[in-house]
């Protein structure tokens, strides 16, 4: 009977899935595993073997990548993986990144109704912003009257899709600002705000820092819409809104007079 | 010499059929690593993960070396995910479930939704915020997240949406905290609800499933008309002011056999960033249309090719089950962080679950709000279950590759409460285990393909060992 050949056990190909959700991963596995795993990984791929190593892993920078903490450190049968020390040439993935603003409010080119109890005017950024880089580097055109505060968030601990978040608000409060009606308000980040890395801020998300960002918004008058969808809490056939009765602009092109509630005097899709 | 070697990390052995009888699948989840390996190298992984191996075959020996050298043999046992939890919830997150009435009539409705129905009152919303406002100060957790969700349609329900959101914006401002807000809508709303949402919110999903057959089909008016219309043109709201939406589909026996294409319409004609399927899970108003899933053999063809199309596209397709980016004890928070309240003030975690009738109610729901305390009440018992329900005690899911994936799979589709530990829902646990499967050998092929293209050219000829 003939025996089956037994082969060499061997590694066909490896690949480090480290780079999906790195923070999370990294935490689980430690730099120092990191450190070995890299060693390793790169003399199979100099051994001719197919070896998939994720970007993080090829820093140009020594291979101490930052420890990141998890909310596992808090599990009693955790043991948190030894050198966590950041590195001295911070090898942070995304370092080397400028950092961008990815969220308005208002929307950039908004319009809306202004509204006496202010506006929130919030931008936020993906990176962890360095404060002194922030003060006068705000404005806010038309000026609002008695000018305005900007409130500093740093969320980088927390897990929001942003790291840094700043408020336009009345002066002396934390309170929204009140704008004038029918206004064009331009907001300008200047190009020389910088992440906590030294990382100028990329305005125009072209890759190359240092230019400034800008959006605008509008506020329109109050008269240009009817109050009665808004305050509407129609159900089902029954419209409660009787606001519309008094609304200066019942006609049917109306937007703000229409209501999606079937059996409504004022029900149009 | 004889060397006894013993894994200290998590490691699964997958059949690699597509590359032969001899390839192998070896994944290390916790470890981020994936190998293929020969069929004699799996067979001493299959091994070892039974019992430690003593050797001194130097074949043997030069292959585990190497698994030492990657601190997965011989090394300290590997850190497992898993949240730890006290005997109540502290939650800095808080979903409103505003009302359980709707304009649509969709026929899986989970809650059943009606025309008419119980309202949130604003005195719930507020109190919500207040607790979750008190325990991010307390935890110095810098950030509130706020959420609107069903039963109904949230926007119904606008005066208490918008009242509670102005509420915790003013409670964030006073306590120096971040307001992070989402909701998720019908999309059967007005031009300047669409317009406050869009200025408001931050994450915002629309529930619709794709052409205009499917969705009047499947989501129409509570009289009967079709509802396409009026979603698409939310739809293309939000696009105009480029705000970031997803768009999140169920997939039925109706849709079976054309998903591709029912992707294929919503990216040409709305191009939404990300598209969330889910196959239709059955329960509410199933029960009497007769709503069934896709059959799963071929709905699992069907999301690969999807999936594949999103990358052709440049769409993120999700699936709640396979999610390869995540390594994770629980599916959701619903084991030990939801705190989700109901239009009658009950405490749930989840938002399938809002009426104390549902059969699983017992299980979900764990706390009330208390007039007399004026506060939330919680039933710790209650809450210490659903947190301890972690897949690391999941008896099924023990020996799968997946579990640190998918993490058990949604507990509040498990066939049986009373058993939750023990039993999966087999129809998402089968589609879970391949559709992972095919995440993880797209990925292996990608990164291979990106890092070291030319490195795969050659063969190899032996393991390097570091010793």
């Amino acid at each position: 009977m003939e025996e089956k050949k037994r082969l060499t056990p061997r590694i066909i190909s490896a690949v480090d899935l480290t780079h999906l959700q790195p923070n999370e991963r990294i935490g689980l596995i430690g730099n120092e595993n990191l450190k070995n795993r890299r060693q390793f990984l790169e003399k199979l791929l100099k051994a001719g073997i197919a070896v998939g190593l994720p970007a993080i892993l090829f820093s140009s920078c020594e291979p101490e990548i930052l420890y990141i903490p998890t909310d596992e450190e808090d599990c009693p049968t955790y043991s948190p993986p030894s050198g966590n020390v950041p590195c001295a040439c911070n090898t942070d993935a995304t370092a080397t990144l400028s950092p961008k603003v990815v969220n308005t409010v208002p929307a950039g080119n908004s319009t809306f109704v202004n509204n006496t109890s202010g506006i929130e005017i919030r931008i936020d950024v993906d990176k962890a912003l360095d404060m002194t880089s922030i003060a006068g580097s705000i404005s806010l055109i038309p000026v609002p009257a008695g000018g305005f505060d900007i409130h500093f968030y740093d969320l980088s601990k927390n897990n929001t899709g942003y790291k840094s978040s700043l408020a336009l608000c009345k002066t002396g409060t934390s309170n929204k600002l009140v704008l004038q009606d029918d206004t064009t308000y331009t907001v300008t980040l200047k190009g020389t705000i910088k992440d906590t890395n030294g990382k100028f801020l990329d305005g125009n998300g072209d890759g190359t820092s240092g230019d400034d960002f800008t959006f605008s918004f509008k506020t329109i008058k109050k008269y240009d819409s009817c109050i009665c969808q808004a305050d509407c809490t129609c159900v089902g056939n029954t419209c409660s809104c009787e606001s519309y009765t008094s609304c200066s602009c019942q006609t049917n092109t109306c937007y703000y007079c229409s209501c999606m509630y079937m059996g409504c005097p004022l029900y149009r899709i | 010499m004889k060397v006894t070697y013993k894994l200290s990390a998590d490691c699964y052995v997958i059949p690699y059929e597509e590359k032969g009888s001899d390839s192998f699948i070896a994944y290390f989840p916790i470890q981020s690593l994936v190998f293929e390996v020969n069929n004699d190298a799996a067979k001493i992984l299959e091994s070892i993960k039974k019992k430690p191996i003593k050797t001194s075959d130097p074949e043997v020996t030069g292959f585990l070396e190497d698994l030492v050298s990657l601190k997965v043999v011989n090394s300290n046992k590997e850190p497992k995910p898993y949240v730890p939890f006290k005997d109540i919830p502290a939650p800095n997150y808080t979903l409103l479930l505003l009302t359980n009435t709707c304009q649509l009539k969709c026929i899986y409705c989970y809650g059943e939704a009606k025309k008419k129905g119980l309202l949130m009152p604003m005195l719930y919303a507020k109190k919500a915020i207040d607790t979750i406002i008190r325990n991010s100060c307390k935890l110095n957790t810098g950030m509130i997240h706020v959420g609107y969700h069903g039963g109904g349609e949230p926007t119904i329900n606008w005066k208490v949406l918008k009242g509670s959101y102005e509420y915790a914006l003013k409670q964030c401002r006073k306590n120096n905290l971040s307001l992070h807000s989402s909701i998720c809508t019908n999309g059967i709303i007005t031009r300047e609800k669409a317009q406050w949402i869009i200025e408001n919110i931050q994450d915002v999903a629309i529930s619709m499933d794709g052409t205009p057959e499917l969705q009047n089909l499947q989501r129409p008016f509570q009289n009967g008309k079709g509802s396409y219309g009026k979603v698409a043109s939310t739809i293309d709201i939000f696009n105009e002011s480029k705000k970031v939406y997803n768009i999140r589909l169920t997939a039925t026996e109706f849709s079976h056999g054309r998903l591709a294409d029912t992707i294929s319409f919503i990216i040409d004609r709305f191009a939404p960033p990300v598209i969330c399927i889910e196959p239709l899970y059955i329960c509410g108003r199933c029960e009497t249309s007769g709503c069934k899933p896709p059959p799963l053999e071929d709905f699992t063809k069907e999301m690969i090719d999807v999936y594949e199309l999103g990358k052709s596209r440049n769409t993120s397709i999700q699936y709640s089950g396979n999610r390869i980016s995540n390594i994770m004890s629980r599916f959701c928070g619903a084991q030990g962080s939801n705190f989700f309240i109901t239009p009658k003030g009950y405490v749930t975690a989840c938002l399938e679950v809002s009426e104390l009738n549902d059969p699983r109610a017992d299980f979900l729901i764990y706390g009330d709000y208390d007039p007399e305390k004026k506060e939330f009440i919680f039933d710790s018992e209650k809450y210490k279950r659903l947190a301890g329900s972690q897949v690391n005690s999941f008896e099924t899911c023990h020996d799968c590759f997946v579990k640190w994936h998918c993490a058990g799979d949604c507990i509040a589709k498990a066939p049986d409460f009373t058993r939750v530990k023990n039993l999966r829902n087999e129809y998402r646990c089968k589609l879970n285990k391949a559709l992972l499967r095919y995440s993880l050998i797209d990925n292996m092929n990608q990164q291979i393909g990106n890092s070291s293209g030319a490195a795969r050219e050659k063969e190899p000829e032996l393991l390097i060992s570091q010793k």
